[in-house]
């Protein structure tokens, strides 16, 4: 039975991106397509299978080799963190996104060093929930570390 | 030592004014939890724009060192690792403390991790006409062999699920197509948008996979390591006499740390417990581990400063980053026009030379500050990581924009950010991705190259190749070895 979970959509997009450019490498001259065609099946393969795990629960019992974690694994590298998380951390993570996404929209609209300003507030008293002082003192102090340091500093005007 | 020849240079007013400043950053990163020296190493990456090659060598390479100073001030004191590789110091410095032996542990820990860090590179700079002679018998063959062996290398890495860690390093070399394509020079999977042509940018996405990233960790810690722990400051002469006496197991952890720090992939976490293991295992009194035997703080500190050295030569010599940390540095050096890589070991050998005194002298000035001022900044384990993550990412977000005031680099870092939010939550190798995106190139490169030389046959022929080739396969067959002994042994 299919299973739809954010662990088999994130490895259905790896395999996407795989598929994609395997694809754009049609118009390509073969020996310009070589290296990324080689590279792009072999990973198109594995995506696939690992899609195949984590949308059906039976493959994945399977192939149960392919799943195994040791201890052994450097600096958390390569470990499933989580299993299962609560609604309220999943509309955490989202949150978080969100939040990020807003900032880069800012930083495009505006500049550096007011989409500083405005985002590192909004996380701070809506988001973190902290007071309205640190709040305002710890975004201007951001703000204005980046102007001295980049804008006056480095001369990076485009910041401003 | 042709690094001596560098030590005026790098004894300059301005640049050790900037190597103090930045070994206490080094310090700060490196007493947070969760955060260590690549992540200090991201962070300063703005600050190297204005300056000259030789001042970011300094900035970067002093705070990498300094983090894990300060890491070791937190596993004795708090029984919390600043970062991964100083897991191992908790399991002997935190008894000691507990012990009231806290000044004792920190001294030790200094001495060993600036000892460790100038054995490392002593033995980084002796081996560097190794490395030239080696490195000029090698051709096109051998680089794409070189680049096939550092990726699966990357399966030692990802040991914790080796087949996802393969999917990351694919996915890394795939992102290493993105822009020119190395033969005709015709922009190649940009899909059109002008950005790509130049392909992915090497900050964006590590600011993205580490700052970002562990931004997003640190934003869910909604409560401080609060600590009321006061040390002095200063030297405990009981941790120097203790290093002393215990010089043969200082020696060989060194050795040890360096050997592993060779091995591209396999990080300081390795180092530093296969040190602690050797020592536990060599020792008349095993018992003693465990519960406060400064041995096992000597033998991790000095492994885990040692093993920069050993990660500096794959790094310089071939252009393979050892681990992430290196990435970033490889990263820094391109920004300024040097590309680690033969070049470092003939053409640009002076910076190599700098590179490697700068980094000794680093070394003692963290120990010196770190002795000074390391256990005051137990203060900062207060700080909740919901409050670093903000000011962490605005620091991101300002270093990929900085660097070339492209909207799209802060796109880019974003977006690896996400990515690696998940690649850490369903076990993929964010190490893996950064080390094949790095290699893609070369990979691809030197087999067109090899192709136009010396044909097919030219992998399988030349000697160098050859033995390449045949460590590569060893290392994707290891795990399957290994597991068949262990269970021929149950």
């Amino acid at each position: 039975m299919i299973r739809i979970t954010e662990r088999g959509v994130f490895s259905s997009l790896i395999f996407l991106f795989a598929y994609v450019i395997l694809f754009r490498t049609l118009g390509l001259r073969a020996d310009v397509a070589l290296v990324p065609k080689m590279a792009g099946i072999i990973l198109l393969a594995f995506s696939g299978v690992q899609v195949l795990m984590d949308l059906f629960p039976a493959v994945r019992k399977r192939l149960t080799f392919l799943n195994r974690n040791s201890d052994g694994s450097i600096g958390g590298e390569g470990v499933v963190q989580e299993q299962d998380e609560a609604g309220d951390t999943l509309f955490a993570r989202y949150r978080f996104f969100g939040w990020v996404a807003a900032y880069i929209a800012l930083i495009y609209l505006t500049s550096m060093i007011w989409a500083t300003i405005i985002a590192l507030f909004v996380y701070l008293k809506w988001i973190n929930k902290e007071s309205w002082l640190m709040s305002v003192l710890y975004s201007l102090g951001m703000a204005l570390f980046i102007y001295l340091v980049f804008v006056l500093g480095f001369k990076l005007h485009y910041l401003l | 030592m042709g690094f001596l020849s560098q030590l005026g240079a790098v004894l300059q007013w301005d640049l050790m004014l900037i190597m103090v400043g930045s070994v206490m950053f080094g310090l700060v990163v490196g007493v947070l939890p969760g955060l260590g020296g690549t992540i200090a190493m991201v962070l300063l990456i703005p600050l190297t724009f204005g300056m000259s090659p030789e001042a970011s060598i300094v900035l970067l390479l002093a705070a990498y060192g300094a983090s894990n100073f300060g890491g070791s001030i937190t596993s004795i004191l708090i029984n919390t690792p600043g970062d991964a590789v100083n897991a191992a110091t908790t399991f002997d410095g935190y008894p000691l403390a507990k012990q009231g032996k806290a000044g004792m542990a920190i001294t030790a820990a200094m001495v060993c991790s600036a000892l460790g860090g100038l054995v490392g590179l002593v033995v980084l700079d002796l081996m560097i006409p190794v490395a030239r002679k080696l490195i000029l018998a090698f051709s096109y063959p051998d680089f794409f062999m070189l680049a096939v062996f550092g990726l699966t290398v990357i399966a030692a890495v990802t040991r914790g699920n080796t087949f996802r860690g393969l999917i990351s390093a694919l996915f890394g070399v795939l992102l290493a197509f993105v822009g020119t394509d190395p033969i005709v020079g015709g922009e190649r999977f940009t899909f059109g948008v002008e950005y790509l042509w130049d392909g992915i940018d090497l900050i964006a996405v590590i600011i993205g996979l580490f700052a970002i990233g562990e931004a997003y960790t640190l934003s869910r810690q909604h409560q401080s390591i609060a600590s009321d722990i006061k040390v002095e400051s200063g030297i405990s002469w009981e941790g120097v006499t203790a290093v002393a006496k215990n010089y043969w197991l200082f020696l060989r952890s060194c050795f040890i740390g360096i050997w592993v720090g060779m091995i591209p992939g396999v990080g300081g976490v390795v180092a530093s417990f296969m040190a602690y293991g050797t020592a536990v295992q060599m020792s008349k009194t095993p018992e003693k581990f465990g519960k406060g035997a400064i041995e096992g703080v000597i033998a991790v500190e000095s492994a885990n400063d040692a093993k920069e050295g050993g990660n500096l030569l794959p790094t310089l010599a071939f252009g393979i980053p050892g681990n992430s940390a290196m990435a970033v540095l490889i990263g820094g050096l391109m920004m300024h026009g040097l590309s680690p890589g033969p070049e470092m070991l003939t053409k640009n050998i002076d910076t190599t030379e700098f590179l490697i005194a700068a980094a000794i002298v680093g070394k003692f000035v963290a120990m010196a500050l770190g002795l000074m001022f390391g256990t005051r900044l137990i203060f900062l384990t207060r700080i909740r990581g919901s409050l670093m993550a903000p000011g962490i990412i605005a620091f991101g977000l300002v270093a990929a924009y900085g660097a070339g005031g492209k909207i799209g680099d802060v796109i880019v870092a974003a977006a690896f950010g996400l990515i690696s939010v998940f690649m850490q939550k369903y076990g993929y190798s964010r190490i893996a991705l950064i080390i094949a995106l790095v290699l893609g190139g070369l990979l691809e490169a030197s087999y067109h190259q090899s192709m136009t030389a010396f044909g097919v046959s030219g992998f399988f022929t030349r000697p160098i190749a050859l033995v390449l080739l045949s460590i590569a396969v060893l290392s994707l067959a290891w795990p399957l070895i290994r597991r068949k002994k262990t269970r021929a042994s149950a």
